[in-house]
Protein backbone atom coordinates (compact mmCIF):
# COMPACT_ATOMS: atom_id res chain seq x y z
CA UNK A 1 0.00 0.00 0.00
CA UNK A 2 1.86 3.24 -1.02
CA UNK A 3 0.99 6.62 0.70
CA UNK A 4 -1.86 7.52 -1.33
CA UNK A 5 -4.06 4.44 -1.27
CA UNK A 6 -3.29 4.53 2.62
CA UNK A 7 -4.90 8.34 2.81
CA UNK A 8 -7.44 6.94 0.84
CA UNK A 9 -8.09 3.55 3.13
CA UNK A 10 -8.43 5.98 6.00
CA UNK A 11 -10.51 8.35 4.88
CA UNK A 12 -12.95 5.53 3.26
CA UNK A 13 -12.41 3.53 5.96
CA UNK A 14 -15.71 3.59 7.84
CA UNK A 15 -18.93 4.63 6.38
CA UNK A 16 -19.04 7.47 9.53
CA UNK A 17 -15.46 8.64 8.60
CA UNK A 18 -15.97 8.84 4.42
CA UNK A 19 -19.18 10.90 5.23
CA UNK A 20 -18.90 12.38 8.33
CA UNK A 21 -21.31 15.01 9.76
CA UNK A 22 -20.76 18.48 8.84
CA UNK A 23 -21.25 19.35 12.47
CA UNK A 24 -21.17 18.55 15.96
CA UNK A 25 -21.91 19.07 19.37
CA UNK A 26 -18.67 19.73 21.43
CA UNK A 27 -20.05 18.93 25.14
CA UNK A 28 -19.03 20.00 28.46
CA UNK A 29 -18.16 17.29 30.88
CA UNK A 30 -18.49 17.59 34.70
CA UNK A 31 -14.97 17.14 36.51
CA UNK A 32 -16.95 14.91 39.18
CA UNK A 33 -16.77 16.48 43.02
CA UNK A 34 -15.65 14.76 45.71
CA UNK A 35 -19.25 14.28 46.92
CA UNK A 36 -20.66 13.18 43.72
CA UNK A 37 -17.74 10.43 43.11
CA UNK A 38 -18.79 9.12 46.80
CA UNK A 39 -22.41 9.23 45.71
CA UNK A 40 -21.22 7.01 42.26
CA UNK A 41 -19.30 4.40 44.43
CA UNK A 42 -21.90 4.13 46.23
CA UNK A 43 -24.31 3.66 43.55
CA UNK A 44 -21.24 1.11 41.99
CA UNK A 45 -21.54 -0.43 45.32
CA UNK A 46 -25.82 -0.72 45.40
CA UNK A 47 -25.28 -2.69 41.87
CA UNK A 48 -22.98 -5.01 43.47
CA UNK A 49 -24.67 -5.75 45.97
CA UNK A 50 -27.21 -7.06 43.92
CA UNK A 51 -24.74 -9.68 42.49
CA UNK A 52 -24.23 -10.61 45.66
CA UNK A 53 -20.57 -9.36 44.54
CA UNK A 54 -20.72 -6.61 48.19
CA UNK A 55 -21.70 -7.73 51.67
CA UNK A 56 -21.72 -4.43 53.51
CA UNK A 57 -23.87 -1.42 52.25
CA UNK A 58 -20.60 0.60 52.29
CA UNK A 59 -18.91 -2.15 51.18
CA UNK A 60 -15.83 -2.13 53.87
CA UNK A 61 -12.93 0.25 54.50
CA UNK A 62 -12.65 2.89 51.74
CA UNK A 63 -8.75 3.54 51.04
CA UNK A 64 -7.85 6.93 49.12
CA UNK A 65 -4.42 6.15 46.95
CA UNK A 66 -3.64 8.85 45.12
CA UNK A 67 -5.49 9.11 41.75
CA UNK A 68 -8.46 7.00 42.87
CA UNK A 69 -9.95 5.41 45.95
CA UNK A 70 -10.57 1.40 46.37
CA UNK A 71 -13.40 -0.15 48.67
CA UNK A 72 -11.87 -3.67 49.67
CA UNK A 73 -15.27 -5.86 49.58
CA UNK A 74 -15.19 -9.19 50.49
CA UNK A 75 -13.40 -12.40 49.67
CA UNK A 76 -10.34 -10.48 48.22
CA UNK A 77 -12.09 -8.68 45.96
CA UNK A 78 -12.45 -4.55 45.33
CA UNK A 79 -14.28 -1.65 43.73
CA UNK A 80 -12.14 1.52 42.15
CA UNK A 81 -13.35 5.22 41.63
CA UNK A 82 -10.88 6.91 39.56
CA UNK A 83 -10.96 11.06 40.79
CA UNK A 84 -10.71 12.14 37.30
CA UNK A 85 -13.25 10.65 35.05
CA UNK A 86 -15.55 8.99 38.18
CA UNK A 87 -14.34 5.40 36.17
CA UNK A 88 -15.49 2.60 38.23
CA UNK A 89 -13.79 -0.78 38.30
CA UNK A 90 -14.96 -4.15 39.99
CA UNK A 91 -12.18 -6.90 40.50
CA UNK A 92 -13.57 -10.09 42.18
CA UNK A 93 -10.94 -12.26 44.43
CA UNK A 94 -11.70 -14.90 42.13
CA UNK A 95 -7.74 -16.42 40.67
CA UNK A 96 -7.50 -17.07 37.22
CA UNK A 97 -8.19 -20.49 36.76
CA UNK A 98 -11.04 -20.64 39.38
CA UNK A 99 -14.43 -21.39 38.41
CA UNK A 100 -13.97 -22.21 34.41
CA UNK A 101 -16.48 -23.54 32.01
CA UNK A 102 -17.47 -27.20 31.47
CA UNK A 103 -17.00 -26.90 28.41
CA UNK A 104 -16.50 -24.16 25.51
CA UNK A 105 -20.14 -23.25 24.58
CA UNK A 106 -18.63 -20.88 21.43
CA UNK A 107 -18.77 -17.29 21.13
CA UNK A 108 -22.54 -16.84 20.23
CA UNK A 109 -23.70 -18.23 23.39
CA UNK A 110 -21.07 -16.30 25.03
CA UNK A 111 -22.11 -13.16 23.92
CA UNK A 112 -25.69 -13.68 24.97
CA UNK A 113 -24.59 -14.75 28.70
CA UNK A 114 -22.50 -11.26 29.02
CA UNK A 115 -25.28 -9.13 27.38
CA UNK A 116 -27.96 -10.89 29.77
CA UNK A 117 -26.00 -10.45 32.79
CA UNK A 118 -25.85 -6.28 31.40
CA UNK A 119 -28.99 -6.07 30.97
CA UNK A 120 -29.61 -7.62 34.50
CA UNK A 121 -26.87 -5.09 35.70
CA UNK A 122 -29.12 -2.57 33.65
CA UNK A 123 -25.29 -1.53 32.73
CA UNK A 124 -26.88 1.37 30.24
CA UNK A 125 -28.35 3.32 32.65
CA UNK A 126 -24.61 4.33 33.23
CA UNK A 127 -24.31 5.59 29.53
CA UNK A 128 -26.31 8.75 30.65
CA UNK A 129 -29.21 11.00 29.80
CA UNK A 130 -29.52 10.57 25.94
CA UNK A 131 -26.59 8.26 24.94
CA UNK A 132 -26.48 4.61 23.95
CA UNK A 133 -24.78 1.22 25.18
CA UNK A 134 -23.98 -0.41 22.24
CA UNK A 135 -22.19 -4.36 22.07
CA UNK A 136 -19.10 -4.28 20.80
CA UNK A 137 -16.91 -7.38 20.91
CA UNK A 138 -16.34 -10.31 23.01
CA UNK A 139 -13.24 -11.85 24.60
CA UNK A 140 -12.69 -15.02 25.36
CA UNK A 141 -10.14 -15.92 28.42
CA UNK A 142 -8.50 -19.93 27.80
CA UNK A 143 -5.73 -21.83 29.08
CA UNK A 144 -3.61 -24.79 27.54
CA UNK A 145 -0.54 -26.65 28.39
CA UNK A 146 1.77 -29.30 26.82
CA UNK A 147 4.30 -31.62 28.54
CA UNK A 148 8.51 -32.51 28.12
CA UNK A 149 7.22 -34.43 24.99
CA UNK A 150 4.82 -32.28 23.14
CA UNK A 151 1.48 -33.73 24.15
CA UNK A 152 -1.08 -30.95 25.01
CA UNK A 153 -3.73 -30.76 26.80
CA UNK A 154 -7.02 -29.42 25.22
CA UNK A 155 -7.85 -25.59 25.64
CA UNK A 156 -10.20 -25.06 28.79
CA UNK A 157 -12.21 -22.06 28.50
CA UNK A 158 -11.91 -19.68 31.93
CA UNK A 159 -13.41 -15.98 31.21
CA UNK A 160 -15.90 -14.61 28.64
CA UNK A 161 -15.64 -10.79 28.84
CA UNK A 162 -17.89 -8.37 26.81
CA UNK A 163 -17.82 -4.72 25.77
CA UNK A 164 -19.91 -1.94 25.20
CA UNK A 165 -19.54 1.33 23.47
CA UNK A 166 -21.15 4.73 24.55
CA UNK A 167 -22.38 6.32 21.70
CA UNK A 168 -23.68 10.07 22.40
CA UNK A 169 -25.68 12.05 19.29
CA UNK A 170 -24.95 9.14 17.42
CA UNK A 171 -21.05 9.35 17.64
CA UNK A 172 -18.86 6.63 19.00
CA UNK A 173 -16.86 7.39 22.11
CA UNK A 174 -13.57 6.01 21.35
CA UNK A 175 -11.01 4.64 23.75
CA UNK A 176 -11.07 1.79 26.05
CA UNK A 177 -14.48 0.20 26.37
CA UNK A 178 -17.01 2.30 28.12
CA UNK A 179 -18.01 -0.87 29.26
CA UNK A 180 -16.64 -4.17 30.02
CA UNK A 181 -17.76 -7.84 32.26
CA UNK A 182 -16.40 -10.20 32.71
CA UNK A 183 -17.85 -14.03 34.01
CA UNK A 184 -16.64 -16.65 35.05
CA UNK A 185 -17.39 -20.04 34.06
CA UNK A 186 -20.06 -20.70 37.13
CA UNK A 187 -22.01 -16.95 36.17
CA UNK A 188 -20.12 -15.34 38.90
CA UNK A 189 -19.56 -11.68 37.66
CA UNK A 190 -15.28 -11.69 37.57
CA UNK A 191 -14.95 -7.78 36.78
CA UNK A 192 -17.19 -4.95 35.43
CA UNK A 193 -15.57 -1.15 34.53
CA UNK A 194 -17.42 1.76 33.49
CA UNK A 195 -15.58 4.03 31.93
CA UNK A 196 -18.59 6.33 30.47
CA UNK A 197 -17.99 9.96 31.22
CA UNK A 198 -20.80 12.19 33.25
CA UNK A 199 -22.13 14.73 30.43
CA UNK A 200 -25.18 16.52 31.59
CA UNK A 201 -26.20 17.73 28.07
CA UNK A 202 -24.75 21.20 28.37
CA UNK A 203 -23.38 22.20 24.93
CA UNK A 204 -19.80 24.20 24.61
CA UNK A 205 -21.34 25.50 20.93
CA UNK A 206 -21.52 23.45 17.35
CA UNK A 207 -18.66 22.80 16.01
CA UNK A 208 -17.84 22.34 11.90
CA UNK A 209 -16.22 18.84 11.45
CA UNK A 210 -13.38 18.66 9.07
CA UNK A 211 -13.18 16.49 5.39
CA UNK A 212 -12.24 12.85 6.79
CA UNK A 213 -9.05 13.00 4.26
CA UNK A 214 -8.08 16.12 6.25
CA UNK A 215 -8.17 13.90 8.87
CA UNK A 216 -6.18 11.22 7.51
CA UNK A 217 -3.44 13.69 5.89
CA UNK A 218 -3.13 14.42 9.93
CA UNK A 219 -2.70 10.89 10.80
CA UNK A 220 -0.21 10.56 7.64
CA UNK A 221 1.80 13.20 9.14
CA UNK A 222 2.12 11.99 12.22
CA UNK A 223 2.93 8.40 10.89
CA UNK A 224 5.56 9.55 8.88
CA UNK A 225 7.37 11.51 11.55
CA UNK A 226 7.23 8.05 13.68
CA UNK A 227 8.87 6.19 11.27
CA UNK A 228 11.23 8.98 10.25
CA UNK A 229 10.49 9.16 6.43
CA UNK A 230 8.64 11.71 4.79
CA UNK A 231 7.03 9.05 2.62
CA UNK A 232 5.11 5.92 4.21
CA UNK A 233 7.05 2.68 1.82
CA UNK A 234 5.27 0.73 -0.63
CA UNK A 235 4.23 -2.69 1.34
CA UNK A 236 4.82 -1.42 4.90
CA UNK A 237 1.09 -1.01 5.44
CA UNK A 238 -0.33 -4.42 6.57
CA UNK A 239 -4.02 -2.96 7.74
CA UNK A 240 -5.42 0.51 8.49
CA UNK A 241 -9.14 2.25 9.60
CA UNK A 242 -10.15 5.35 10.88
CA UNK A 243 -13.20 6.43 12.86
CA UNK A 244 -14.67 9.09 13.57
CA UNK A 245 -16.27 9.69 17.52
CA UNK A 246 -15.97 11.53 20.33
CA UNK A 247 -12.58 10.42 22.18
CA UNK A 248 -12.03 9.59 25.84
CA UNK A 249 -8.43 10.04 27.18
CA UNK A 250 -8.68 7.88 29.60
CA UNK A 251 -9.69 6.91 33.40
CA UNK A 252 -6.83 8.94 34.84
CA UNK A 253 -7.52 12.08 32.99
CA UNK A 254 -9.35 15.31 33.32
CA UNK A 255 -11.43 16.23 30.19
CA UNK A 256 -12.87 19.49 29.84
CA UNK A 257 -15.68 18.16 26.49
CA UNK A 258 -15.86 15.74 24.27
CA UNK A 259 -15.35 16.79 20.97
CA UNK A 260 -14.90 14.90 17.90
CA UNK A 261 -11.63 13.31 16.85
CA UNK A 262 -10.36 10.59 13.92
CA UNK A 263 -8.62 7.81 15.83
CA UNK A 264 -6.70 5.52 13.62
CA UNK A 265 -5.56 1.57 13.76
CA UNK A 266 -2.43 1.12 11.19
CA UNK A 267 -0.68 -2.10 11.50
CA UNK A 268 2.75 -1.83 10.01
CA UNK A 269 5.01 -4.91 9.16
CA UNK A 270 8.40 -4.13 8.87
CA UNK A 271 11.64 -7.02 7.91
CA UNK A 272 11.70 -8.62 11.69
CA UNK A 273 9.01 -6.72 13.45
CA UNK A 274 5.13 -5.97 13.05
CA UNK A 275 3.96 -3.07 15.06
CA UNK A 276 0.20 -1.19 15.75
CA UNK A 277 -0.33 2.28 16.56
CA UNK A 278 -3.87 4.11 17.47
CA UNK A 279 -3.23 7.55 16.34
CA UNK A 280 -5.80 10.33 17.12
CA UNK A 281 -6.31 13.97 15.33
CA UNK A 282 -8.87 16.40 15.82
CA UNK A 283 -12.24 16.41 13.48
CA UNK A 284 -12.58 20.24 14.47
CA UNK A 285 -10.74 23.21 12.83
CA UNK A 286 -10.69 25.02 16.62
CA UNK A 287 -8.73 22.36 18.92
CA UNK A 288 -11.24 22.42 21.67
CA UNK A 289 -8.93 19.20 23.49
CA UNK A 290 -5.60 18.99 23.69
CA UNK A 291 -4.44 15.35 22.12
CA UNK A 292 -0.98 14.40 23.39
CA UNK A 293 -0.27 12.86 20.32
CA UNK A 294 3.46 11.56 21.29
CA UNK A 295 2.87 10.80 24.70
CA UNK A 296 4.96 11.75 27.84
CA UNK A 297 8.93 11.34 28.50
CA UNK A 298 10.87 8.75 30.71
CA UNK A 299 11.88 9.78 34.12
CA UNK A 300 15.09 11.46 34.38
CA UNK A 301 17.46 8.76 35.00
CA UNK A 302 21.59 9.18 34.86
CA UNK A 303 23.20 7.93 31.47
CA UNK A 304 24.37 4.26 31.44
CA UNK A 305 28.87 4.18 30.39
CA UNK A 306 29.31 2.17 28.07
CA UNK A 307 31.38 -1.26 27.34
CA UNK A 308 31.05 -3.21 30.15
CA UNK A 309 28.96 -4.10 32.92
CA UNK A 310 28.68 -1.91 36.12
CA UNK A 311 26.78 -2.53 39.13
CA UNK A 312 23.39 -1.51 39.84
CA UNK A 313 23.84 2.03 41.66
CA UNK A 314 23.20 1.93 45.64
CA UNK A 315 20.77 4.36 45.04
CA UNK A 316 18.46 2.94 42.28
CA UNK A 317 19.64 4.79 39.80
CA UNK B 1 8.53 -6.04 48.98
CA UNK B 2 10.08 -6.82 45.79
CA UNK B 3 13.07 -5.24 43.58
CA UNK B 4 11.87 -4.62 39.92
CA UNK B 5 13.69 -3.45 36.48
CA UNK B 6 12.70 -0.93 34.05
CA UNK B 7 13.91 -1.19 30.09
CA UNK B 8 12.05 0.88 27.94
CA UNK B 9 12.72 1.74 24.79
CA UNK B 10 10.71 4.51 22.47
CA UNK B 11 12.91 5.55 19.75
CA UNK B 12 14.38 3.37 17.15
CA UNK B 13 16.11 6.06 15.04
CA UNK B 14 20.03 4.27 14.90
CA UNK B 15 18.12 0.44 14.27
CA UNK B 16 16.46 2.19 11.28
CA UNK B 17 19.75 4.06 10.06
CA UNK B 18 21.95 1.37 10.69
CA UNK B 19 19.30 -0.52 8.64
CA UNK B 20 18.45 -3.41 11.00
CA UNK B 21 14.74 -2.83 10.95
CA UNK B 22 12.46 -0.01 9.97
CA UNK B 23 10.58 -0.13 13.69
CA UNK B 24 8.68 3.31 13.88
CA UNK B 25 9.03 4.92 17.17
CA UNK B 26 6.90 4.39 19.72
CA UNK B 27 4.62 6.85 21.43
CA UNK B 28 3.18 6.27 25.13
CA UNK B 29 6.49 3.75 25.48
CA UNK B 30 7.17 6.20 28.58
CA UNK B 31 3.66 6.83 30.09
CA UNK B 32 3.26 2.95 30.29
CA UNK B 33 6.75 2.29 32.00
CA UNK B 34 6.80 5.07 33.98
CA UNK B 35 3.54 4.56 35.22
CA UNK B 36 4.27 1.46 36.34
CA UNK B 37 7.51 2.47 37.92
CA UNK B 38 5.62 5.15 40.03
CA UNK B 39 2.96 2.84 41.20
CA UNK B 40 5.50 0.24 42.09
CA UNK B 41 7.67 2.42 43.77
CA UNK B 42 4.87 4.46 45.60
CA UNK B 43 3.38 1.20 47.12
CA UNK B 44 7.00 0.73 48.78
CA UNK B 45 8.91 -1.65 46.31
CA UNK B 46 12.58 -0.87 45.15
CA UNK B 47 13.22 0.23 41.60
CA UNK B 48 16.77 -1.43 40.96
CA UNK B 49 17.19 0.13 37.78
CA UNK B 50 15.22 1.78 34.94
CA UNK B 51 17.32 1.97 31.48
CA UNK B 52 15.59 4.05 28.58
CA UNK B 53 16.26 3.97 24.72
CA UNK B 54 20.01 3.25 23.64
CA UNK B 55 20.87 2.84 27.73
CA UNK B 56 19.23 -0.40 27.27
CA UNK B 57 21.00 -3.54 26.33
CA UNK B 58 20.12 -6.80 24.92
CA UNK B 59 23.11 -8.23 27.54
CA UNK B 60 21.04 -7.35 30.56
CA UNK B 61 18.44 -10.07 29.82
CA UNK B 62 21.17 -12.36 27.92
CA UNK B 63 22.31 -15.30 30.77
CA UNK B 64 25.96 -15.05 32.30
CA UNK B 65 26.50 -18.21 30.87
CA UNK B 66 25.98 -16.86 27.29
CA UNK B 67 28.15 -14.27 27.50
CA UNK B 68 25.39 -11.53 28.91
CA UNK B 69 24.88 -9.69 32.01
CA UNK B 70 21.64 -10.96 33.51
CA UNK B 71 22.89 -11.62 36.70
CA UNK B 72 23.40 -7.61 37.44
CA UNK B 73 20.24 -7.13 35.52
CA UNK B 74 17.04 -8.66 34.84
CA UNK B 75 18.36 -11.45 36.85
CA UNK B 76 18.83 -9.24 40.00
CA UNK B 77 15.09 -8.42 40.58
CA UNK B 78 11.94 -9.99 40.95
CA UNK B 79 10.06 -8.07 38.33
CA UNK B 80 11.90 -7.10 34.92
CA UNK B 81 9.69 -4.88 32.46
CA UNK B 82 10.36 -4.34 28.97
CA UNK B 83 8.60 -2.48 26.45
CA UNK B 84 10.50 -2.23 22.57
CA UNK B 85 9.73 -3.88 19.75
CA UNK B 86 8.88 -7.69 19.60
CA UNK B 87 8.69 -10.95 17.13
CA UNK B 88 9.40 -14.64 18.26
CA UNK B 89 11.91 -17.09 15.60
CA UNK B 90 10.57 -20.06 13.87
CA UNK B 91 11.47 -22.09 17.50
CA UNK B 92 9.38 -19.80 19.43
CA UNK B 93 12.38 -17.79 20.72
CA UNK B 94 11.38 -14.38 21.83
CA UNK B 95 13.11 -11.67 20.03
CA UNK B 96 13.29 -8.24 21.12
CA UNK B 97 14.69 -5.08 19.35
CA UNK B 98 17.07 -2.72 20.64
CA UNK B 99 18.29 0.82 19.63
CA UNK B 100 21.97 -0.03 20.23
CA UNK B 101 24.15 -3.05 19.45
CA UNK B 102 25.23 -3.55 22.53
CA UNK B 103 26.27 -6.53 21.65
CA UNK B 104 23.46 -7.47 19.51
CA UNK B 105 20.64 -5.47 18.14
CA UNK B 106 18.46 -8.25 18.55
CA UNK B 107 17.64 -10.43 22.12
CA UNK B 108 16.74 -13.97 21.52
CA UNK B 109 15.04 -15.86 24.62
CA UNK B 110 17.21 -18.96 23.43
CA UNK B 111 19.96 -17.24 25.23
CA UNK B 112 18.29 -16.50 28.35
CA UNK B 113 17.70 -18.41 31.41
CA UNK B 114 16.41 -16.82 34.20
CA UNK B 115 15.27 -17.63 38.03
CA UNK B 116 18.78 -19.29 38.06
CA UNK B 117 19.61 -17.46 41.25
CA UNK B 118 16.25 -17.59 42.81
CA UNK B 119 16.25 -13.92 41.68
CA UNK B 120 13.94 -13.32 38.89
CA UNK B 121 10.23 -14.26 39.23
CA UNK B 122 8.58 -12.02 36.40
CA UNK B 123 9.42 -10.99 33.15
CA UNK B 124 6.35 -8.35 31.49
CA UNK B 125 6.99 -7.40 27.84
CA UNK B 126 5.12 -4.68 26.38
CA UNK B 127 6.03 -6.28 22.98
CA UNK B 128 4.21 -7.79 19.81
CA UNK B 129 4.35 -11.50 19.00
CA UNK B 130 6.63 -12.84 21.61
CA UNK B 131 4.87 -15.50 22.70
CA UNK B 132 3.36 -16.96 19.77
CA UNK B 133 0.68 -19.82 20.59
CA UNK B 134 2.07 -22.50 18.20
CA UNK B 135 5.34 -22.52 19.12
CA UNK B 136 5.30 -21.30 22.71
CA UNK B 137 6.88 -24.43 23.52
CA UNK B 138 10.27 -22.42 22.41
CA UNK B 139 9.72 -20.60 25.53
CA UNK B 140 10.54 -23.53 27.88
CA UNK B 141 14.32 -22.42 28.26
CA UNK B 142 13.96 -19.46 30.14
CA UNK B 143 12.35 -21.18 32.76
CA UNK B 144 15.30 -21.43 35.42
CA UNK B 145 13.41 -21.20 38.68
CA UNK B 146 11.70 -17.61 36.69
CA UNK B 147 8.01 -17.79 37.29
CA UNK B 148 6.01 -16.53 34.40
CA UNK B 149 6.58 -15.04 31.46
CA UNK B 150 3.94 -11.98 30.59
CA UNK B 151 4.17 -10.93 26.81
CA UNK B 152 2.24 -11.21 24.20
CA UNK B 153 0.65 -13.80 21.38
CA UNK B 154 0.01 -11.62 18.62
CA UNK B 155 -0.06 -7.31 18.68
CA UNK B 156 0.75 -5.27 21.32
CA UNK B 157 -1.36 -1.47 20.47
CA UNK B 158 0.88 1.56 21.07
CA UNK B 159 -1.41 4.60 21.40
CA UNK B 160 -3.91 6.83 23.13
CA UNK B 161 -6.22 3.81 24.42
CA UNK B 162 -2.88 2.30 25.92
CA UNK B 163 -1.30 4.55 27.72
CA UNK B 164 -2.28 4.08 31.02
CA UNK B 165 -1.77 -0.18 30.73
CA UNK B 166 1.63 0.29 32.72
CA UNK B 167 -0.23 1.81 35.79
CA UNK B 168 -3.14 -0.62 35.50
CA UNK B 169 -0.96 -3.01 35.74
CA UNK B 170 0.74 -1.61 38.55
CA UNK B 171 -2.45 -1.04 40.79
CA UNK B 172 -3.37 -4.48 40.54
CA UNK B 173 -0.34 -5.86 41.58
CA UNK B 174 -0.41 -3.85 44.51
CA UNK B 175 -4.15 -4.36 44.82
CA UNK B 176 -3.45 -7.98 45.41
CA UNK B 177 -4.27 -9.39 42.17
CA UNK B 178 -2.61 -12.54 40.82
CA UNK B 179 0.24 -11.20 38.51
CA UNK B 180 -1.39 -13.25 35.71
CA UNK B 181 -4.84 -11.23 36.27
CA UNK B 182 -2.79 -7.90 36.84
CA UNK B 183 -1.02 -8.82 33.63
CA UNK B 184 -4.29 -9.61 31.72
CA UNK B 185 -6.47 -7.18 33.16
CA UNK B 186 -3.69 -4.35 33.19
CA UNK B 187 -2.93 -3.91 29.57
CA UNK B 188 -6.34 -4.87 28.00
CA UNK B 189 -8.58 -1.91 27.47
CA UNK B 190 -11.61 -4.03 25.55
CA UNK B 191 -11.03 -1.80 22.58
CA UNK B 192 -7.86 -2.86 21.34
CA UNK B 193 -7.15 -6.33 21.03
CA UNK B 194 -3.69 -6.60 22.78
CA UNK B 195 -3.53 -10.41 23.07
CA UNK B 196 -2.21 -10.97 26.41
CA UNK B 197 -0.35 -13.99 27.35
CA UNK B 198 0.67 -15.81 30.32
CA UNK B 199 3.13 -18.47 30.43
CA UNK B 200 4.46 -20.33 33.41
CA UNK B 201 6.06 -24.00 34.48
CA UNK B 202 4.63 -26.48 36.26
CA UNK B 203 5.34 -29.92 37.87
CA UNK B 204 4.28 -33.26 37.33
CA UNK B 205 1.41 -33.06 40.04
CA UNK B 206 0.65 -29.89 38.44
CA UNK B 207 0.21 -31.75 34.45
CA UNK B 208 -1.69 -34.69 35.68
CA UNK B 209 -1.47 -36.62 33.07
CA UNK B 210 -2.91 -33.69 30.94
CA UNK B 211 -5.60 -33.27 32.97
CA UNK B 212 -4.29 -29.81 34.46
CA UNK B 213 -4.84 -28.96 38.26
CA UNK B 214 -4.27 -25.12 37.21
CA UNK B 215 -5.17 -24.34 40.99
CA UNK B 216 -0.87 -25.73 41.76
CA UNK B 217 0.07 -23.54 38.80
CA UNK B 218 2.04 -19.92 38.89
CA UNK B 219 -0.61 -18.43 36.72
CA UNK B 220 -3.02 -19.23 39.62
CA UNK B 221 -1.11 -18.92 42.72
CA UNK B 222 1.22 -15.76 42.07
CA UNK B 223 1.34 -12.36 43.67
CA UNK B 224 4.44 -9.54 43.77
CA UNK B 225 6.22 -10.08 46.89
CA UNK B 226 4.01 -8.62 49.50
CA UNK B 227 0.76 -8.49 48.16
CA UNK B 228 -0.24 -12.53 48.37
CA UNK B 229 1.10 -15.93 48.23
CA UNK B 230 3.77 -16.85 45.51
CA UNK B 231 4.30 -20.24 44.50
CA UNK B 232 7.75 -22.13 44.71
CA UNK B 233 10.61 -22.07 42.43
CA UNK B 234 10.45 -24.93 39.91
CA UNK B 235 14.20 -26.28 39.24
CA UNK B 236 14.37 -27.54 35.19
CA UNK B 237 13.84 -31.26 36.89
CA UNK B 238 11.45 -30.56 38.38
CA UNK B 239 9.44 -28.73 35.11
CA UNK B 240 6.79 -31.50 33.88
CA UNK B 241 4.78 -29.24 32.14
CA UNK B 242 4.59 -25.79 30.56
CA UNK B 243 1.32 -23.47 30.88
CA UNK B 244 -0.13 -21.08 29.21
CA UNK B 245 -3.06 -18.97 29.83
CA UNK B 246 -4.50 -16.27 27.00
CA UNK B 247 -7.03 -13.60 26.14
CA UNK B 248 -8.46 -13.18 22.41
CA UNK B 249 -10.80 -11.07 20.98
Amino acid sequence: MNQQRLLQSLAGADGAANQPPTEADILLLQTPSREQLQARTRQFLSLLRQQDACGREDGGPWKEAGDRTVVHLPDGARATVYHASGALRYASGLAPAEHPFERDIGREALARLVDERAHALALADWAGQDKELRFERLFRTLGSGADREGRQAAPTLFRATGAWRQFVKGLPVLGGASAALRLAGDGSLDSLSIQARQADGEVLERASIIEAEAGARQILWQLSALLGQRDIPEGLVESASMRLGYLDLGKRKVQRVLAPAYVAQIVLKHRSTRQAYVLAARATQQPYLELPVYGGGAVPTRGRSGGGHCAPPADGQ
Amino acid sequence: MARFGVEAIRYFSHARAANVDSAGDLTYTFNRSNGLDAKLRSAGHARAFYWTNTNAWETDIRDRDQGGGDRAWADDVDLFWIETHGNHDAAGHVVLLYDTPMSNWYANSAQWQLGEDWNNEWVMAYSCDTAALPTIGGLWNIFARMHIYCGAWDLMWDGITTDECGEDVGDNLTDGDTVSRAWHDGVSDWWVDNHPVTVCVGDAATWNNGVIRWNLSAINRDHLWGHGSVSPDLAPAQQACLLWYWTEG
